[in-house]
């Protein structure tokens, strides 16, 4: 089910009206309900794949079970290791057989051996990557005894199969949301309301602005052979804020939903866009993706201690496999390693950590330095989202080719739906300035602050953009395909 | 809890608001289809794809056979969505009346119309039609069709009359242009059904999208094939038909190199379709004259010659007719 269609429209009512009302009394009852809903939410997509979620659910709260009464340590490796595999071999079956096979028979093939392996007809399953590593939070917590194994099976499944963010992050840690299956939830006005506030962004940024984007962009990348280099430069500005707005706009909605259930899911994306530097954007993109690497990959292999060397491999490892967690292509491996050659200089001169605090802090503008930076950090994120949109490594080479070339100075081509791009191209600069307003709060429509006429003729407003220039063809999110 | 769920109580009520005021200034410039959903039923009908939908009048079909209020209505979409099949066949059900024994029926047919794609069946194809799963065929302003299918907001509809009326105003001056340097299209629905396409006709930009078009329908013909399917159901339409009425059948003027690539697709076209051609009044095939028609890509009739070949169509029924008297 998508959030931006007419279904969720009349599912998330009917979700609440018996969360609330029906079943509040009951802390087991309302949990169960949240198993349901989310099991026909995922099942709207396709009900077989429910049964991977059930399976991965089953193994993992086993598991967690067995880790508590086990103390030999080769045994609770052991157990480890089977949650590990069983999560990691979906992934790897669904998503990446298919491309380990067709790289194999390459090598093969220019060694000299035939080699014919069979490749696998099937679909991947929405959400699984965002899944299996949210279980693997709680295997790996459990392991490490920072967490207590949980005997509420129906908190587990909820906590795994939890619907808003079920299918596109963003990835909790079993240890912030767990914990929030066992308590009685009760009903916060304040919460709620802003809850419904971030969906209303949420949907503004992806029906607004992310799908009129995808417009120019799909034509621009469709067509870049006969494109100038000002279009295609225009192609991959329109893509950053694309996919930006598309993912962060699916975790404004995934949190906000939360919270009208009572529960807090950790902050997605901080504003990146306005980030000085490489690190800064990584500390502030896809948080919930980038702490888990880092607390679950980087850390144990070493994180930055160790000589320049370790410092070298141990980032290049986390980004070369963020990439890859994206997709079994080349390009997302390419686009991880790009976004590694940036991070490298800042990490081995030890300026990773110099932009902590948000940009231009108690001040209404950012000075002319600050401009430059975030400009230079868009430029370079936006280089590199070419590799992560085109089809394949040769069509992004042959794109930033083109886009290098005599034309970078010339005109865009004015892309048809003409009166599309203009507005489209009016509305981003509308996005810029209400996120910069809002830099130092949770999302882009936390305006408790502001008195209830200005609060309501803001709703109206971002209502009435979303109505007239919103996309409604139930277009899907970017993300689900990871 | 109260006071939260009337908040959310005002909220729904402005969007609700501004949707059926948005709703009712839904007209032909909406898109191309938004009226064909919204006329009441009808009891005579222009079917086929967009050739039909572009190149067939039927205010002026209507006016050769001496018609004092409008009795045709243009019921054909495109290629996607009204090829002939069940889909099709259940959408002209719900447009016709229950009454209607006196109709005329123009049916027009090509290659194309009556063919699917190789690799996927044409039930499941006709899934992508804008009438799948469309309930409500005649109401004004029709709410299920602008949640179903219209693809934007709907704050888009009054937009889009604001722009096709400066369009309209500035029709002369951008005719010109259109003629000359600019090089776009827009259209508009009208209320017969008929799209009414705006477009430039300067030679060397018809030639690069007729370049482009072929190649598409070269491609076309690669990836599809004759399908006894739609076959099935255009006789099951005609025969439909039958019993409301007339039926015609068209087939209706092309550019040369066009019908080159529908002859290498499909050769001996009508000895195909004879079957078809047999169980209706007559069949008119308009790509064998030399008829000196303008297309705006080779493929669809401009909006001179769509005047054009609605005139000799009513004329054609109108000698059938006499014939039959």
């Amino acid at each position: 089910m998508l959030f931006n269609s007419i279904d969720f429209a009349i599912f998330i009512p009917i979700v609440f009206g018996l969360y609330w009302f029906v079943f509040s009394k009951s802390l087991k009852l309302q949990n169960l309900l949240i198993v349901v809903a989310s099991y026909v939410f995922y099942g709207w997509w396709d009900w077989r794949f429910l049964t991977l979620i059930l399976f991965s659910t089953l193994v993992d709260f086993t598991v967690g079970i067995k880790l508590s009464k086990e103390n030999g340590k080769s045994k609770r490796h052991l157990l480890l290791l089977t949650s590990v595999l069983v999560n990691l071999g979906f992934l790897g079956v669904f998503k990446y057989y298919n491309f380990f096979l067709e790289n194999f028979t390459n090598a093969f093939t220019v060694l000299g051996f035939n080699f014919d392996g069979h490749s696998l007809n099937i679909i991947l399953p929405v959400g699984i990557s965002f899944y299996t590593f949210q279980t693997l939070s709680y295997t790996i917590d459990v392991y490490r005894k920072k967490l207590n194994p949980t005997k509420d099976i129906i908190a587990f499944t909820a906590f795994v199969s939890f619907f808003p963010q079920l299918v596109a992050g963003p990835i909790e840690r079993a240890t912030n949301l767990l914990p929030q299956f066992y308590k009685e939830r009760e009903f916060e006005y304040s919460k709620a309301v802003d809850g419904m506030r971030q969906i209303l962004w949420g949907l503004f940024k992806k029906v607004v602005i992310a799908d009129n984007c995808a417009v120019f962009v799909n034509f621009i990348f469709d067509n870049s052979s006969e494109l100038s280099g000002s279009s295609l430069a225009l192609g991959a500005i329109l893509f950053s804020f694309q996919i930006y707005c598309d993912f962060s706009g699916y975790s404004d909605i995934a949190i906000g939903t939360s919270r009208l259930f009572g529960f807090n899911l950790k902050q997605n994306f901080a504003f990146p866009y306005f980030s000085r530097d490489i690190a800064e954007f990584w500390r502030r993109w896809h948080i919930s993706l980038s702490t888990w690497f880092r607390d679950y990959l980087y850390i144990p292999l070493g994180g930055s201690r160790g000589g320049a060397l370790n410092k070298v491999r141990n980032t290049l490892i986390i980004f070369v496999i963020s990439g890859f967690w994206h997709g079994a292509n080349w390009k997302f491996i390419i686009w991880g390693a790009l976004n590694a050659i940036y991070f490298l200089p800042l990490l081995l001169t030890n300026k990773n950590r110099v932009n902590l605090e948000i940009v231009a802090k108690n001040r209404v503008l950012p000075s002319i330095s600050e401009c430059l930076k975030m400009s230079a950090t868009f430029s370079l994120v936006a280089f590199a989202w070419i590799f992560f949109r085109a089809e394949n490594f040769s069509h992004a080479t042959s794109y930033i080719e083109a886009m290098f070339s005599i034309s970078l100075f010339s005109i865009p081509e004015i892309l048809t739906p003409k009166i599309t791009m203009v507005y489209t191209l009016l509305l981003i600069p509308i996005l810029l300035v209400t996120e910069w307003l809002q830099r130092g709060e949770l999302h882009g429509l936390s305006i408790e602050r502001l008195r209830r006429p200005e609060r309501w003729m803001i709703y109206t407003s971002v209502l009435i953009m979303i109505v007239t220039f919103g996309k409604f063809g139930e277009s899907e999110f970017i993300y689900f395909q990871f | 809890m109260r006071s939260f769920l009337l908040n959310i109580l005002y909220f729904s009520l402005i969007a609700i608001v501004i949707h059926i005021v948005f709703a009712y200034c839904a007209d032909g410039s909406t898109d191309e289809y938004y009226l064909k959903f919204t006329s009441s039923k009808q009891s005579s009908l222009v079917l086929g794809t967009s050739r039909a939908l572009q190149g067939v009048i039927p205010s002026v079909v209507d006016s050769v056979l001496d018609y004092q209020s409008p009795n045709l209505f243009n019921f054909a979409f495109t290629l996607t969505s009204s090829p002939y099949g069940e889909c099709y066949l259940d959408a002209i059900k719900a447009k016709l009346g229950n009454e209607t024994q006196k109709g005329y029926f123009i049916i027009t047919i090509d290659p194309w119309s009556i063919s699917e794609r190789k690799s996927i069946p044409p039930e499941i194809d006709d899934r992508r039609s804008v009438l799948f799963g469309m309930r409500n065929f005649n109401s004004h302003p029709n709410f299920e069709y602008l949640m179903k299918k219209y693809p934007s907001g709907w704050g888009m509809i009054p937009f889009k009359n604001l722009e096709l009326m400066l369009l309209k105003k500035n029709y002369k001056k951008l005719y010109k242009k259109l003629n000359n340097s600019v090089k776009g299209s827009f259209t508009y629905l009208n209320d017969d059904g008929w799209l009414d396409v705006y477009t430039s006709l300067d030679k060397t930009f018809v030639s690069q999208k007729e370049v482009k078009k072929f190649s598409i329908y070269k491609q076309n013909s690669l990836d599809r094939q004759f399908s006894t399917y739609r076959y099935d159901y255009l006789i099951k339409i005609i025969e439909y038909l039958n019993s409301r009425g007339k039926v015609y059948v068209v087939r209706l003027p092309v550019h040369p190199e066009m019908l080159q690539i529908e002859s290498d697709y499909i050769a001996n076209f009508d000895h195909h379709i004879s079957t078809a051609i047999g169980k209706s009044e007559g069949y008119l095939d308009m790509t064998t004259s030399e008829h000196g028609h303008n297309f705006t890509d080779g493929n669809h009739l401009s909006r001179h010659s769509a005047n054009d070949v609605s005139i000799e169509i009513g004329k054609w029924i109108s000698s059938s007719l006499n014939n039959d008297n």
